[in-house]
């Protein structure tokens, strides 16, 4: 099977209902943008990692029943990544799983100790923040600003109109301010 | 009414209109237009700029992740089903068909059972509409 670079992902959704190692292509487009995606939503690789294998594990099993309706593909697989991480949520809502590693060891070489500390503190602030917000505010935040998708795509994952969004968007912001507040983090 | 009608028009209007500005602001920040996002920030009015700053924020932290070779290869191992040898996929589709076959079986097994229960008792209680196998007998 060749990298199938040359076709669009309907065709390989095609191709992979006959062949199921036609899939690999679809896993090579879309596994480092579902990763990130659920990456925000967890705060940790190892869950990441998990939910990633499942989604696409997910998505091979319904392959046969998924039809193109001029929905992105990209679509289905953050729909389903959206409910196993919703899953994950409410499985461990009894604990809180907030390890934030290797993004906050991303430091500036020669930047002084303590104003790396801090601006990491703000970082590591923002981001339980973010995962305090309801999950459709996580997920417009994620599309939004990892995946760099226009409203009207968000507005198709998310099953809402393009106003909506423009609309959510602005709620999130606000409710975002409003949670670094509380938490002495003045935006 | 007509004041309260004014007032939600002019809060709706207004509303929208931050919206409009939060998502120019937005669209320069992922256009990586630093200059423009300032630009636009400084017009807007203290409230709203600081939601603009926190956008950016947002930009700096909520990065795409790309993963590295080797977690993309175990991923991929735990995903992508490998090529079946021609005996494998027998053994698979038998697995696969063999349990819609028994279903089907045990549907039409049933069917069978009741069907004949039935006609049992249809026979008992109307004996001279046809007979009974002891009466064949006699």
């Amino acid at each position: 099977m060749g990298s199938g670079e040359e076709l669009s992902d309907a065709e390989v959704i095609e191709l992979a209902k006959r062949d199921p190692e036609a899939f690999g292509i679809l896993y090579e487009r879309f596994v480092d943008r579902i990763y990130s995606y659920i990456y925000y939503r967890v705060g940790n690789h190892h869950d990441a990692e998990d939910l990633t294998a499942r989604t696409f594990q997910r998505a091979l099993a319904n392959l046969r029943n998924f039809e193109c309706r001029g929905v992105p593909i990209s679509a289905w697989f953050y729909r389903i990544a959206h409910n196993l991480v919703a899953n994950w949520h409410r499985d461990r809502s009894r604990r809180k799983v907030i390890s934030l590693d290797s993004l906050l060891a991303l430091g500036v070489e020669g930047e002084p100790p303590a104003a790396v500390a801090e601006r990491e503190a703000e970082k590591e602030a923002l981001l339980r923040a973010i995962r305090k917000l309801p999950p459709e505010r996580q997920q417009l935040l994620v599309l939004k600003f990892v995946e760099h998708m226009s409203n009207a795509e968000i507005g198709e994952v998310m099953g809402r109109s393009e106003s909506a969004i423009k609309s959510l968007y602005h709620r999130t912001l606000l409710a975002l301010r409003k949670e670094l507040e509380d938490e002495g983090f003045g935006a | 009414m007509g004041f309260w009608s004014y007032v939600n028009g002019w809060v709706g209007a207004r509303m929208r209109q931050d919206e409009e500005a939060l998502e120019a602001h937005a669209q320069a920040l992922l256009r990586g237009e630093q200059a423009e996002a300032a630009r636009l920030q400084g017009q807007a009015r203290p409230e709203l700029a600081s939601l603009m700053e926190l956008a950016q924020e947002l930009s700096l932290v909520l990065v795409p992740i790309r993963l590295s070779a080797e977690a993309r290869e175990r991923l991929r191992a735990r995903i992508v089903p490998v090529r079946l040898s021609r005996r494998e996929r027998l053994g698979n589709a038998v697995r696969e068909h063999g349990k819609e076959a028994f279903v089907g079986a045990a549907v039409l097994g049933t069917a069978f059972s009741l069907g004949r229960v039935a006609l049992h008792y249809y026979r008992k209680r109307h004996p001279q509409e046809g007979c009974t196998r002891s009466q064949a007998a006699a």
